[in-house]
């Protein structure tokens, strides 16, 4: 298996409270992978993804994705990182209020320095692909909540990252859109896209991800292959 | 027994109520003191963790103490210390010179006992040419010719006034001379050196031993020396003239001592008073420098006031935005919208009330050296108890109106809405904004900086109208400097000292500075989550410090195209009034003010200050400060072709004051020197940004 993300015992402790939100975690995700990632409240589950992210750094191990070091990288180099590899996709979409639906989705492509008329007609397509195209001049306090996790994944496509994140993607809203997010995850894992899925519901694991990774007290409690997926 | 039981009974009855009373009232006190001890709780522990908002607070409301000390104390001052010297130096209303040939001396014995005097006493004196020569060294002065009036007397101490010996010796030979302090011929401090007399036969040589002062501002004696000196160069040819001093029954106003004067003219043959001078003219001139202080002092304390105000509100607002979260779960656990209020006003308060005792103990220090300038007279005016009270009381209260608003809406918002603040989209402003700079071709950081204030007007606001103050005090400061130091020349001003305005316009900029920080860094919090989305999507800490940076560059440049042409139509303004400050006194004073020579052969000008000033200003440094010596350059002796008279005093500076001091390119570097202001105060709130934790700036609403 050639390992898109390698987690070597990565470890985060926490100075405030000693205690270890990830204690040694060693994991490996393939290229084209959907790893949905499962545990109780306080397990490590977020703290795994932001680690993944280069937002948090591990106190021991690494975390290597695409062939680099993400636990040794500078804050600047993380940040491009951040631009190139990763894709985020939050339960609370963390859009910006002040920039149009367009204009959030863009921005990480403006971050890297991609050419004005190349993001436009990628942002173009991915509204279309996401249903959302009629919204792109639109602000996202005017959207419901499936619309503006749609526009999230827009915004999170918008530079072809190696690896999607996704953080209780269909938490925030409703069931009927929480399906339609998760069947755009698959589709996207379908298309060869690699996707780590933090989630508390075992059914969207299910039918979502090939891979359960199950976490407890920071550890790796089970990781299963799952057939239904 | 049936009457004890029913008095038993009746007894506790009676008191039970009033027990009853008691004991509610009590309860009552200690819930309220509870309640107010919860409230008080909530304030510190609110104070204590919102460091940077605590030590703001206190250093604005420090600065604005002080300003408005300092300002209230100067603003104050000529008038009390017109009082004080008035008041411990009315002994000699007047000096008079009077021509001894013009007036037989039972005639000036005469005016001993005319109603209006109280007290006279009489010295020999005369006029005369003298040459000093060069004397080499820092403090030298080119070779030296003019008028001296020489006063013969024996001794410093006279029926009604005291000389003060400042440098050197009294004389003790009739060759020697004490010279006047204010002289317009005399020596360097300290040196002993030769006087040649020329307008009399033989041109004798006195020695000038030692420099002496009155204890009011006489121009009539320049120099003292033994009676018998003074007869022998009468002998020799000199003017014969008498040095009268006299007090009156009413010499406390203008038109008293104008009275008093006309009294005498009438006892006298016409001309035969050739000169004067009065306490009361002179106790005015030497506390003009002081009026030049008090009306420059004034606006800047006005805007260290108003950028005062408008940070605490900014300050306050910020507090209740980022605290909504808090405020909601006080009032689930049953604080009432008053003592949420109370909780809000309190955790400002404690950082305002030490920033205003601090302020007034600097004030204070910085008042007293310009309330003890009164260098002729010798009177400490000290700062009233008053203005101490009332400085930190006022800007206190200044503080409190300005936080009332957002402290009230703190304690008015809804418990659920406060509760889930931040997790509703915000309803959006500056999307106009957003969309013009997102088509600049520029980078993201600087598009999204630029556009950033419209999305919070009334955050921006408070950093325009600080950033519009601090320029508007700088470009006053820059014009008032260039024109001060005209107005004092022409007007002939003691001294005035340019360090205070410098200190005052330092703290006004700094004040400015702490403002934009202030609000930037509260702004910065508030779209903490924002900053960490940026960060989450590939913004790097270099980026996130441009972005957060550019937030303060529209409202500097909008700060620009305001405070120039505010600050540059404001100077003329306050040089008028500067000029007016002392034209009012002078005005009254303008019949007491020594005009050109009157009468044969005397002199009513003052013999005029140190010719070593002649052509240009006197400098020299007091306090450790550069001080203009304006005194010394402009009343000339002999200078017969000023008017005489306040109109034709002032004419000048009020022409003077009109003036724009300004220039294209020094405007535009005042404009840059804006943006310089809000540029570094923007960058602490941009390198908190940039290092502040994305993980917890994600979870933040």
């Amino acid at each position: 298996m050639d390992a898109l993300i390698r987690l070597g015992a990565a470890t985060k402790r926490y100075a405030a409270t000693g205690t270890a939100a990830l204690d040694q975690v060693s994991l490996e995700v393939a290229a084209g992978e959907a790893v949905a990632v499962m545990g109780p409240s306080g397990s490590g589950k977020s703290t795994l993804l932001n680690l993944l992210a280069g937002l948090d750094r591990p106190t021991g191990g690494t975390v290597t994705v695409a062939g680099q070091r993400v636990d040794t990288l500078s804050e600047t180099s993380l940040a491009r990182y951040r631009r190139r590899q990763v894709g985020m996709i939050f339960q609370f979409f963390n859009l910006l209020d002040d920039l149009t639906v367009a204009g959030n989705v863009l921005l990480p492509a403006q971050l890297a320095g991609t050419p004005r008329r190349r993001a436009r007609s990628r942002c173009a397509e991915l509204l279309d692909q996401l249903g959302i195209g009629r919204y792109r001049n639109t602000y996202p306090g005017r959207l419901s909540g499936g619309e503006r996790q749609r526009v999230a994944i827009a915004r999170s496509l918008i530079n072809d990252p190696a690896v999607l994140l996704a953080d209780e993607p269909t938490g925030a809203v409703d069931t009927a859109a929480g399906e339609q997010i998760g069947r755009l995850l698959l589709d996207l894992n379908a298309a060869g896209q690699t996707l780590m899925l933090v989630t508390h519901s075992p059914d969207l694991a299910a039918r979502y991800a090939s891979r359960t990774v199950r976490l407890l007290d920071g550890r790796i409690a089970s990781d299963t292959a799952d057939s239904g997926g | 027994m049936q009457n004890a039981t029913r008095r038993g009974h009746r007894g506790p009855r009676r008191r039970l109520p009033r027990a009853g009373l008691l004991a509610g009232a009590l309860a009552a006190a200690i819930s309220a003191a509870t309640a107010c001890g919860a409230v008080l709780r909530v304030a510190v522990a609110g104070a204590s963790r919102r460091l940077t908002q605590t030590v703001v607070i206190f250093v604005v409301l420090g600065m604005a103490t002080t300003a408005a000390l300092a300002g209230l104390a100067l603003a104050t001052y000529p008038g009390r210390a017109f009082q004080a010297v008035s008041a411990r130096y009315h002994a000699a209303d007047l000096a008079v010179t009077i021509d001894a040939m013009k007036a037989s001396g039972a005639q000036i014995a005469a005016t001993r006992h005319l109603p209006g005097v109280t007290g006279a006493a009489g010295y020999p004196a005369t006029t005369v040419e003298v040459t000093l020569p060069a004397t080499p060294g820092p403090a030298g002065q080119p070779r030296l010719s003019g008028p001296m009036t020489l006063v013969g007397r024996a001794t410093r101490a006279g029926p009604l006034d005291e000389i003060r010996q400042s440098h050197g010796r009294w004389f003790s030979r009739p060759d020697e001379i004490d010279q006047d302090e204010l002289s317009g011929i005399r020596a360097p401090l300290g040196l002993v050196i030769p006087v040649t007399v020329t307008s009399v036969a033989g041109k004798p040589k006195l020695t000038i031993v030692g420099t002496a002062r009155l204890a009011v501002q006489d121009p009539t004696q320049n120099a003292w020396a033994m009676p018998g000196e003074v007869t022998a160069l009468e002998k020799a040819g000199a003017p014969r003239q008498e040095l009268m001093l006299y007090t009156f029954r009413r010499a406390a106003t203008v038109a008293e001592v104008e009275a008093d004067l006309a009294e005498l003219r009438a006892a006298l043959p016409a001309g035969a008073i050739a000169g004067f001078g009065s306490a009361l003219s002179s106790a005015g001139q030497a506390t003009m420098g002081a009026g030049i202080h008090a009306s420059s002092v004034i606006p800047y304390a006005v805007m260290a006031l108003l950028l005062a105000a408008v940070i605490i509100a900014s300050v306050a607002a910020a507090a209740v935005t980022a605290g909504y979260r808090r405020i909601g779960v006080l009032k689930s656990i049953g604080f009432t919208p008053a003592q949420i209020a109370a909780s809000y006003l309190t955790q400002l308060g404690i950082p305002a009330l030490a920033g205003a005792l601090a302020g007034t103990v600097l004030g204070t220090r910085w008042a007293l050296p310009y309330l003890q300038e009164a260098r002729f007279f010798q009177v400490t005016v000290a700062v009233p108890g008053w203005i101490t009270l009332a400085a930190p009381a006022g800007t206190l209260a200044l503080a409190g109106l300005a936080a009332l608003a957002p402290t009230v809406r703190a304690g008015r918002l809804p418990a659920v809405r406060a509760i889930t603040a931040g997790q509703a989209p915000r309803a959006g402003h500056g999307h106009a904004a957003h969309r013009l700079a997102g088509r600049l071709p520029l980078p993201c950081p600087v598009t999204a900086g630029l556009a950033a204030p419209f999305t919070r007007p009334s955050r921006s606001a408070a950093t325009l109208a600080t950033l519009t103050i601090g320029l508007t005090a700088a470009v006053l400061a820059v014009g008032l400097s260039a024109q001060i130091t005209k107005i004092v020349l022409s007007i002939g001003v003691a001294y005035i000292d340019r360090a205070l305005f410098q200190r005052l316009t330092w703290l006004v900029v700094i004040l400015a500075g702490v403002g934009v920080f202030s609000t930037l860094l509260m702004q910065a919090r508030e779209k903490v989550h924002e900053l960490g989305v940026y960060k989450a999507l590939g913004m790097t800490p270099r980026q996130v410090i441009t972005m957060v940076t550019c937030w303060a560059v529209a409202p500097a440049v909008i700060a620009a195209v305001i405070a120039l042409p505010a600050g540059a139509a404001l100077e003329p303004a306050v040089a008028r009034a500067v000029v007016s400050a002392q034209a009012g006194p002078a005005e009254n004073n303008g019949p007491l003010t020594p005009g050109p020579p009157r009468g044969a052969g005397g002199h009513a000008r003052p013999p005029g200050r140190p010719p070593a000033a002649r052509g240009g200003t006197v400098r020299y440094t007091r306090h450790g400060h550069e001080v203009i010596d304006a005194s010394r350059s402009h009343q000339r002796p002999g200078d017969g072709r000023r008017p005489s008279g306040a109109q034709g005093l002032f004419a000048g500076p009020f022409a003077l004051a009109g003036q724009h001091p300004y220039t294209a390119a020094g405007l535009a570097l005042l404009a840059l020197a804006g943006l310089a202001i809000a540029l570094a105060g923007a960058l602490g709130p941009a390198i908190w940004a940039a290092t502040s934790r994305t993980t917890t700036a994600l979870r933040a609403e």
